[in-house]
């Protein structure tokens, strides 16, 4: 919160950052990696938002996705794998003030470090999740994820992996206080935009899966679904995505559905004929844990040091 | 004949002498509809109310019948087993109500102690143990809790301060939380200048900082010289650091809401601010003594808000600060402060003071003023020559609304409870709030309730309910309400009335209850009225309500009248003075453009909506004449003809839009590049990156239409169109034409 007169002059300043100076160093991705495109959205998210470098930061766990944070030139946090989240949740604890953005791979968040995604959707911390899903472990030369389809064969498991993936917005949209969540694709860059604009702006812990494609170790995963525009559906809504019209030429399949039903949208999470594309679920008014368990007191420099002599003072020597 | 002259002689002269009409001063009378209402206790009603002191906004004044309800709802068992328990509490209810007079100042439970205490006294020896079970179940349930209080003169500012200081303390929380926070950060912004300063990596504050146990294992000097920073771009600059311990000295030293600090240190300087005052005067005074200290507070607000985003600018924002003044304050930083809460007891005194308020209400502050008005009929008392209605009272909200930002609630202390949401919604309005309140005092002669005549000054039309919320929307229709009032619709309210007759036949009437019937419950203008001995009733004479609503020529003929009843429930009635009628009449033209602002018979819908009917009306007529020609030809007309008549051609489908580009020239969709490197990799003078990071074909002639091909090859998501070479000289074009072939 800030006084009228700060806002005034803080948006009357219309200076902005040219994108380059969100770049920190060329990605070392694969080339044709989905990454890049994602990296780019990004890139132009903060400067359209004019988000001050200072006052942003990009956490992640492990993988190729989760080297994100190194090439934004902002504050990041490379963690350890499956914990980004916790991390973020403490940078954002104790700093409200800051952006806080989540980067984390489909093995990075729905394997080794599926406890703390649950329990992170549960928070509502305001945080922006993009969940890179490449349907793989990218990093570690290809084994099998989570959320690799049926049949898929990889160094783990070499006569095609026998369990039925997990479905991340399934799995989201099923946790009490789920309040965004949405699914993009890294090939179209328009929808990937607008997706991750409106997840920023969601104030609370927006999920997005973005499914990435790995020309490396998966070239033909997502090939149809980037070929052939009949395996998509656009979800549209006055209160989700805008589609042009010149998307709208190519993507006929389209949807107007409203975010804020919770019944349809599992319903759209299911799908398995298609890859629905957009804002499946929106609730701006789920409680957030900081507004719920702000602390009541200042941590002020007396505040921490008197709870910590009461804390000493617990152990007599 | 004699005895109609007589009337119409008072009814136009008002003189009762030799008429034959009695005096009324010496009788107690009343508006027969006031009947049923003299013993209130008896009458579960919206008072007393009690005053809870609780941050959930809505509860700041619970009625006793609605909390009494809530505890017979939760505990009281269905059907004849909780019976007993649902009687008992409603005697206790009964009896609070009825010691009310004597419980000023306590709070529920109080009350309830001694109402349960005089009923124990009273009840049946054999009921006793039933009845002590039932109290102790009772009293756990027993919640809500507060200060009890009637509906007479105290109530409006008890019911307002209530709910202001649960909203002023709601505001100080968060202000001073606020505050003390940007105290904290700009702390920060210091605190990380000290640790690095030299003094904080001085050998011995080195030394210290690690503690005794391994003092020995360092060499601080060394550590000092590596750690002391030889880069001055670390250093604060000096103006910022003077700027942000200026602001600090500001924060911490304000005095509009009690600081964590002040409770720790006995500080000499002053204390807190008051809010509360009882005079519009002193209000002004204080709001203008204080008016540097607030831009001065929002000023430095803004620097620190800015110091800690790292937005703060020399070059930009000292001119902006340095003008800093009254006239920068926006409305919004202005609600940052505690509000103001004066009490104008009796409303303006005289014109100075009416500008006052008006000052005090255009000023754009925070202020919520409360006149409270215990007389509305005194302007009837002074002239007696041209009696003007009542009107003084109005003034003061119309003024109010016509200053368009103001917040204005108009009720009579008994509709107070019920508008208590709006009461609310004007203390937390950003912006100034007008409360104009009636509240009966004593003027008119002890014996009727409080709550029965500030009841019957909204019945009757005399001070209606309105609000005006300009934070609900842009027009009238949004922002004025008025349908608290009874019979929104109507000129005054309709009631039905039972009685009997000398024959003891029960008859039953509709009275219309008129601003003169209230007139009429004040003892001050009794001469206003005579009373009509029984034998001289006649025909001429109609209820003031119908008398008003006729036509000058039919009221030529007839006599006005009030039914009236005296204490022993016998009907009489009085006749009016024209100049009461007349300020009746006035009272009603008051009345009904309150009721077109409101949205009642407006009478700009109602021509609109003739207009448009009328509009409609035509419309329809005449394609009702051309079906009939139409028709009429028709029948006349062959069917091999009809194939003359033009039908509309058929719009064919769009066409396609044409491509703008021929499919020769090569072409990249940019919108749909994921930035994948592949065509950058292949030829960097070639293909780049645009704004967004999305490729474009920035030179065609710095590559070859072979990479052009493998671009397109390469392309993940197949965006780039090679089109057809344009040197053709290049070697193998034959087969890198079929193979760009697959991507036009
Ligand atoms: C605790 C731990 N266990 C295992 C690993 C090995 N490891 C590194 S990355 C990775 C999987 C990454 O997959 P994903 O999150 O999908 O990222 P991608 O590379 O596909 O973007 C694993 C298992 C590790 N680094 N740390
Ligand atoms: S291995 Fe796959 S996910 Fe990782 S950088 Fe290469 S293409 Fe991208
Ligand atoms: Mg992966």
């Amino acid at each position: 919160m800030s006084s009228a007169t700060t806002d005034r002059l803080l948006k009357s300043d219309t200076d902005r950052l040219p994108i380059e100076d969100y770049q920190r160093c060329d990605p070392r991705w694969c080339t044709g990696c989905g990454n890049n495109a994602i990296l780019t959205a990004v890139q132009k998210l903060c400067r359209d938002e004019r988000l001050p470098r200072e006052k942003t930061v990009f956490v992640s766990g492990i993988g190729c996705s989760s080297r994100f944070p190194h090439y934004m030139n902002t504050y990041g946090f490379h963690s350890l794998h499956g914990r980004a989240l916790p991390i973020a949740e403490g940078i954002k604890m104790r700093r409200p003030d800051l952006h806080v953005f989540v980067n984390t791979g489909d093995g990075d968040c729905c394997s080794i470090g599926t406890a703390h995604w649950i329990h992170a959707i549960r928070y509502n911390m305001d945080m922006t999740v993009l969940m890179h899903d490449n349907n793989i472990y990218g990093l570690t030369k290809m084994q099998t994820s989570p959320t690799s389809p049926l049949g898929l064969i990889s160094n783990t498991s070499p006569r095609g992996t026998q369990l039925q993936p997990i479905n991340p917005l399934s799995v989201t949209l099923g946790v009490a206080n789920a309040s965004f969540v949405a699914q993009a694709v890294d090939w179209i860059p328009d929808l990937l935009y607008q997706t991750i604009s409106r997840a920023f702006h969601h104030k609370g812990f927006s999920f997005v899966r973005i499914l990435q494609r790995c020309p490396e170790y998966v070239p033909v995963l997502f090939e149809e679904a980037v070929k052939d525009p009949s395996k998509i559906l656009l979800l549209s809504h006055e209160n989700g995505l805008k589609i042009s019209a010149d998307l709208s030429k190519v993507y006929r399949n389209q949807e107007k559905h409203d975010p804020s039903n919770a019944d349809r949208a599992r319903e759209i999470a299911a799908m398995t004929d298609r890859i629905p594309i957009g804002i499946l679920y929106h609730n701006p008014d789920a409680p957030r844990h900081e507004d719920v368990e702000y602390p009541d007191k200042l941590g002020t420099p007396q505040m921490i040091k008197t709870v910590l002599n009461e804390e000493f003072d617990k152990f007599t020597i | 004949m004699n005895k109609t002259i007589n009337l119409i002689a008072f009814n136009l002269i008002g003189k009762t002498a030799e008429s034959g009409l009695d005096d009324i001063s010496g009788l107690d009378l009343q508006p027969a509809l006031y009947a049923g209402f003299t013993d209130l206790n008896k009458l579960r009603h919206d008072f007393p109310v009690v005053l809870g002191n609780y941050d959930d906004a809505g509860s700041f004044a619970r009625s006793l019948s609605a909390i009494v309800n809530d505890i017979l709802k939760k505990n009281a068992p269905q059907g004849s087993e909780g019976e007993f328990m649902r009687c008992q509490i409603l005697n206790i209810e009964q009896e609070i109500r009825e010691n009310i007079a004597g419980s000023a100042g306590l709070s529920l439970m109080e009350a309830w102690v001694t109402a349960t205490h005089n009923l124990r006294s009273r009840i049946d020896n054999n009921l006793l143990k039933a009845f002590d079970k039932c109290l102790e179940h009772i009293w756990g349930a027993l919640k809500f809790d507060g200060q009890i209080i009637d509906c007479n003169a105290a109530l409006p500012i008890a019911m307002l301060r209530q709910a202001w200081a649960i909203d002023q303390r709601k505001k100080a929380y968060a202000s001073r939380k606020r505050v003390d926070e940007l105290i904290l950060r700009l702390e920060h912004i210091l605190g990380a200048e000290i640790k690095k300063s030299k003094e904080t990596l001085s050998p011995n504050s080195l030394k210290g900082s690690v503690g005794s146990s391994f003092e020995n294992a360092f060499d601080f000097e060394v550590m000092s010289r590596v750690l002391t920073p030889a880069n001055p771009r670390d250093r604060l600059p000096e103006g910022r650091r003077q700027r942000i311990l200026d602001t600090l000295k500001v924060l911490q030293s304000q005095r509009f809401f009690k600081s964590a600090k002040w409770s720790q240190k006995k500080s000499r300087r002053a204390g807190p601010f008051s809010f509360l005052f009882k005079s519009a005067a002193s209000a002004l005074r204080a709001i203008e003594s204080r008016i540097s200290d607030m831009v001065e507070l929002i000023r430095v607000i803004s620097i620190a808000e800015l110091e800690i985003a790292n937005r703060y600018e020399p070059a930009k924002h000292d001119a902006f600060f340095a003008k800093f003044d009254e006239s920068s304050l926006l409305p919004e930083d202005l609600a940052f402060f505690p509000t103001y809460l004066i009490w104008l007891d009796g409303g303006p005194k005289g014109a100075k003071d009416k500008a006052r308020i008006l000052k005090l209400l255009s000023s754009g502050m925070p202020v919520k003023i409360l006149a409270q008005n215990e007389d509305i009929l005194d302007s009837l008392t002074g002239s007696k020559k041209r009696l003007p209605f009542g009107d003084k009272s109005w003034q003061l909200a119309n003024m109010a609304i016509s200053l368009n930002d103001v917040f204005v609630l108009q009720s009579s202390s008994a509709n107070l409870y019920k508008v208590r949401d709006k009461l609310w919604d004007g203390l937390t309005y950003y912006g100034p709030a007008l409360f104009c309140v009636f509240s009966s005092g004593d003027l008119n002669g002890p014996g009727l309730p409080s709550y029965l005549v500030s009841a019957a000054a909204t019945e009757s039309r005399a001070f209606p309910t309105l609000s005006y919320d300009p934070s609900k929307g842009p027009d009238w229709a949004s922002r004025l309400s008025i349908s608290y009032n009874p019979q929104l619709d109507k000129d005054w309210p309709v009631h039905s009335f039972s009685y009997e007759d000398e024959d003891l036949q029960r008859l039953s009437e509709d009275i219309v209850f008129t601003f003169i019937e209230f007139v009429a419950s004040d003892k001050r203008f009794s001469n206003f009225f005579a009373r009509v001995p029984r034998r001289e009733w006649s025909e001429a004479m109609v209820p003031a309500g119908q008398y008003l609503e006729a036509n000058s020529d039919e009221q030529g003929k007839t006599i006005p009248y009030v039914l009236m009843v005296d204490e022993n429930h016998i009907l009489h009635r009085l006749v009016v003075d024209d100049r009461l009628i007349r300020a009746a009449r006035r009272c009603r033209e008051m009345w009904h453009s309150l009721q077109e602002m409101g949205g009642v018979h407006n009478s700009h819908a109602r021509n609109l909506l003739e207009l448009e009917r009328e509009l409609w009306q035509a419309e329809k007529d005449s394609e009702i004449a051309k079906l009939r020609t139409t028709a009429l030809a028709d029948s006349t007309t062959k069917i091999s003809d009809q194939k003359a008549a033009p039908s509309e051609p058929e719009t064919p489908d769009e066409p396609e839009q044409a491509q703008s580009v021929s499919t020769d020239d090569p072409v990249i969709e940019t919108p749909r590049c994921t930035t994948c490197n592949e065509c950058t990799d292949i030829n960097p003078q070639m293909f780049s990156y645009n704004d967004n990071m999305q490729a474009f074909l920035a030179d065609l002639s710095a590559g070859t239409y072979r990479q052009l091909v493998e671009a397109a090859e390469n392309c993940q998501v197949s965006i780039i169109h090679p089109g057809k070479p344009r040197d053709m000289s290049e070697p193998n074009l034959d087969e890198l034409m079929e193979r760009a072939a697959l991507f036009h």
